[in-house]
């Protein structure tokens, strides 16, 4: 039986240092590219818990595959195998060993995820989800903006809300991921590492247009980000800020490209004739553009679903819509 | 053909049918009464809630389920009905109202492996569209409601295949005649079926909230989610039942002898499993039908965006995060509820396969406990990135990751029964293997998302995905189809095909691995769930498309596995009584089992698993059993 197990357990240590090779030099190539503080304390447990996978994995896959090699019933032998019941040792050695590393892994795990939620930041981002749009505003710099913009080495916190359902603000690099919950205001805590562009994906079902809820991330330096500061005051030229404010509002749902997303494209949306759900048909002009923002349920293209949410003056002013409109006139087939 | 149309199942259908259009009649003539706006756009939530709830009424009335209570509430005797129908073929009970146990075992099973197939049907559509970015067929709207429907009728069909085993077994197991309740037992699988009904019209009308129904999207959702809480609520509704009956059969109807540590091991484990249907499976729905009453009435629990009408009324704003409390605190431990008969399924079938007793019996039956009540307190790891308080995500933690203790007892004494065995490998066997392999990665899988801090990487990505399928299969599939292989002798008394068999386990168990790994990676690398198109920057579309091709695989080996059992139960050899030459009761009876199961009392002697020992585990008393 000695002979047995020691057979076995080799198998068990082959196996192990396959697979925990595999780990070393592999663990770069499973995840994306760390882009944040926080995450170095996800990525040095996700690796450990890695190994331990690995561990386990050999242990119980090695001796299994050892007993189904040699435990076999030979020919037509009809006896049975070793009457054994159980062994208490044994037991409470498997139960013990465990309950060890599931403490400690409890007690790691404490003590990281409450140094990631320290309350301490150098400045602060709102961020606002809507069915299937993000809005960033700087309350600092009294700026919004479609495009999230964040300079390296700052701790951040990103205040989240929601106007409509549950979202969740997820940057796959920066690792960590928080619900957006409409009547609460959520918070995460980030110190980007690494300049770059990357995505922000809604990570929590949010409806019909819920694969394309992204927006642009852009990482840059602190005196960069200064730059890009000075630049994002509001334009006074009507069609660049009704530009803005689509790309900030629309354009999830609308393409400008005339290709197909959840709403009608704008591409040569003025003058077009279009037919209801009702069966009557209108051709577009300003007046109905601003029906559209504001009431969007009360006539609702054939074809398309009546789930656009309405924008009241809240949330867009009567100027920032005739802005919509004058940059909507130059998309022209 | 009138033989078909006097079955319970289409009078039962027929006054669904029937029921449905009278509810919505009811809604119609009322609004008018009261002088509402009675067209069917500005009517049809309503009209569709009290139609769901008048039809499942509809069904129950018309199947005949209820005959026999309403005798006996008018005074009439109900006497209860036993054996095969008078004057009718021998199909004809299958498809009624019957109340033998195994009857209605394999109600349940029938019912649970058709809604398998359906549910992986839907799953190779949504699969083949994720194959390659973009949206090639299915809009957004659809897969949406396909990814929610696949899930909620894969859980209503393993609910149904734990009842298959459960009815079947436990009574056999136990050696009893029959369930404590028969009524009640029978009441219990036919409320699924109406139920199972209104979730597939929920197909037809459409949701776009996934299986969890979080709202406030479910309150906003399209007209079948309302179709959705209410199937579900009364898929649930049969599970507390049923829960009841397993408890008071396993509790109080052992044959003589059979002390608690002396019971089969599955008896233990569907008895861990009842206590959590049995106390848990309210609160889901509760939930769903204070989402249904939101939609219908108004009424603010949920959602904090207030109508004009609610502001009006002075309500305060409701909670989302209270749903998913309510939520995860059944759907957790439901989790528990369809692994813990699969875990007792590999527990019950790799003794008679290894020749051996089981290792540390009362450790695996104590650790089947012990994952039922720390299943209580764990619902909270389902929330960790939802904006819950930090106190109570890592609170959540720490019990979460207690249930690998008694997890990994139940595997290390498996891998002590096969050791120094003599092993042999029919299909239940390789079955039982593949779960423990299959078991394996899903449990693995499972610590990287109780921890918090990784878990907010990793919650709602395809890692998850990987991660439940393969507890799911692992924890339920393998060892259900285990089981199927494992008892169709004792079943039809015929054998299933050695050959069919052993192919189904070949194809879909490298499938599924390859399956399982793509999609974790798929999740690794950035992947999240649940949305119809994916980002083709990420570098994703190997890995979909092996588990898509994996996927189909899968399907594939499970229609190879209804043929042969369909095919089996009519045209294979005869089998022989215990062709696995188990010491389980059920196994010293003539194969089909008789319809009074035993004749005469049992008399438990020794241990369950003692193989190797000459003494049996049970033997039969002299003289009939009178009841």
């Amino acid at each position: 039986m000695k002979r047995h197990l020691m057979r076995a357990v080799i198998l068990v240590l082959i196996l192990a240092g396959g697979l925990g090779y595999l780990v070393y030099t592999g663990f770069e190539v499973f995840v994306p590219p760390l882009a944040s503080q926080e995450g170095t304390r996800i990525d040095q447990l996700l690796r450990f818990q890695f190994f331990l996978i690995a561990a386990i994995f050999s242990l119980v896959v090695g001796l299994a595959v050892y007993a189904v090699l040699v435990f076999r019933r030979r020919g037509d032998e009809e006896e049975a195998g070793e009457y054994i019941h159980g062994n208490p040792t044994l037991e409470i050695t498997w139960t013990v060993i465990p309950l060890l590393i599931v403490l400690g892994l409890s007690a790691v795990t404490t003590r990281d995820f409450f140094w990631m939620r320290r309350p301490d930041y150098d400045m602060v981002v709102k961020v606002t989800g809507q069915q299937f749009a993000w809005i960033f505003e700087y309350p600092d710099y009294g700026i919004k903006s479609a495009e999230l913009v964040v300079p390296t080495g700052k701790r951040i916190k990103f205040e989240l809300q929601s106007v409509d359902v549950i979202h969740s603000f997820w940057v796959p690099e920066w690792r960590v991921k928080e619900d957006l919950v409409p009547g609460l205001t959520t918070y995460v805590y980030i110190t980007p590492t690494q300049e770059g562009e990357f995505k922000l994906r809604c990570a929590e079902l949010c409806g019909v247009g819920h694969a394309t809820m992204r927006a642009p991330v852009r990482v840059v330096s602190p005196e960069a980000f200064e730059a890009w500061v000075a630049e994002q005051m509001p334009p006074a030229d009507p069609v660049a800020l009704g530009e803005k404010l689509v790309s900030q509002y629309c354009a999830s749902c609308h393409s400008l490209d005339g290709s197909q997303r959840v709403g009608p494209t704008f591409l040569g949306i003025f003058g077009r004739e279009v037919t209801f759900t009702d069966g009557t048909t209108a051709t577009v002009d300003e007046d109905y553009i601003r029906e559209s923002i504001r009431e969007p349920q009360a006539k609702v293209v054939e074809g398309f679903q009546p789930i656009m949410p309405p924008f009241g003056p809240d949330r867009l002013s009567d100027e920032e819509v005739d802005a919509i409109i004058a940059f909507l006139k130059t998309l022209e087939k | 053909m009138m033989h078909v149309l006097s079955t319970g199942l289409v009078r039962g259908l027929l006054g669904q049918a029937v029921g449905f259009l009278l509810g919505i009649a009811l809604v119609l003539l009322g609004r008018s009464l009261l002088g509402l706006d009675a067209s069917w756009a500005a009517s049809q939530q309503p009209a569709l809630v009290s139609g769901a709830v008048v039809s499942v009424l509809g069904f129950m009335l018309a199947s005949g389920m209820v005959s026999d209570w309403l005798k006996e509430a008018m005074g009439q005797p109900a006497p209860m009905r036993h054996g095969p129908p008078e004057g009718r073929p021998k199909w004809w009970r299958y498809l009624s109202v019957d109340y033998n146990h195994k009857v209605i075992g394999i109600q349940y099973g029938a019912t649970s492996i058709i809604l398998i197939g359906l549910a992986g049907l839907v799953a190779v559509i949504f699969r083949i569209e994720l194959t390659k970015p973009g949206i090639d067929f299915l809009d957004p709207n659809r897969f949406n409601t396909l990814i929610g429907w696949h899930g909620i009728v894969m859980i209503a069909a393993i609910l149904l295949g734990v009842g298959g085993m459960a009815n079947y077994l436990v009574p056999l197991m136990v050696g009893a005649r029959d369930m404590a309740f028969p009524r009640l037992n029978a009441f219990a699988f036919w409320i699924n079926i109406p139920g199972v009904v209104l979730v597939v019209l929920a197909l037809f009308f459409g949701w776009d909230t996934g299986w969890t129904g979080y709202p406030p999207l479910g309150v906003f959702s399209l007209a079948g989610v309302d179709l959705f809480y209410l199937g579900v609520f009364f898929v649930g509704l049969s599970s507390i039942l049923g829960a009841v009956n397993i408890i008071a059969t396993a509790l109080g109807m052992r044959a003589k002898g059979m002390t608690l540590f002396r019971m089969p091991i599955f008896v233990w484990s569907m008895l861990a499993t009842s206590l959590i249907a049995l106390t848990a499976t309210q609160l889901i729905g509760l939930s769903f039908v204070l989402v249904v009453l939101e939609r219908t009435f108004d009424m603010h629990f949920f959602s904090p965006i207030l109508t004009e009408h609610a502001k009006a009324l002075g309500a305060p704003p409701g909670n989302p995060l209270l749903f998913q409390h309510l939520f995860w605190f059944y759907s957790h431990p439901a989790v528990y509820v369809f692994v813990l008969p699969g875990l007792g399924i590999i527990s019950e079938l790799l003794p008679v396969f290894a020749r051996k007793p089981l290792f540390g019996y009362k450790w695996v039956a104590m650790a089947s406990m012990a994952i039922a009540l720390v299943g209580f307190l764990v619902w909270g790891h389902h929330m960790f990135t939802s904006g819950m308080s930090d106190i109570m995500r890592v609170t959540m933690m720490w019990t979460t990751l207690l249930v690998a203790v008694p997890t990994g007892i139940k595997f290390f004494n498996w891998l002590a029964t096969l050791w120094g065995g003599k092993l042999t490998f029919p299909t239940p066997m390789l079955f039982v293997m593949g779960a423990l392999s299959i078991f394996l990665i899903g449990g693995l899988s499972g610590p990287p998302n109780g921890t918090v801090t990784t878990d907010l990487f990793l919650h709602d990505t395809y890692w998850i995905v990987g991660h439940f399928h393969a507890t799911m299969f692992g924890g339920f599939f393998y060892p259900y189809i285990a089981a199927v292989y494992y008892w169709f002798p004792k079943v039809t008394g015929r054998m299933y095909n050695e050959k069919l068999g052993k192919l189904h386990f070949w194809l879909m168990t490298p499938a599924f691995w390859a399956m399982s790994l793509s999609q974790m990676m798929a999740g690794l690398w950035g992947m999240r769930r649940r949305i119809v198109d994916y980002d083709p920057a990420l570098g994703i579309e190997p890995f979909h498309m092996v588990t898509t091709v994996a996927g189909i695989v899968i399907f594939v080996a499970m229609t190879i596995f209804v043929v042969n059992i369909v095919w089996s139960a009519v045209k294979g050899p005869v089998a022989e009584a215990n062709p696995w030459k188990s010491r389980s009761p059920e196994f010293q009876l003539p194969s089909p089992v008789p319809e009074y199961n035993y004749d005469r009392p049992l008399v438990v002697v020794s241990n369950p698993y003692d193989y190797g020992r000459p003494e049996p585990y049970v033997v039969f008393a002299s003289g009939s059993a009178t009841d």
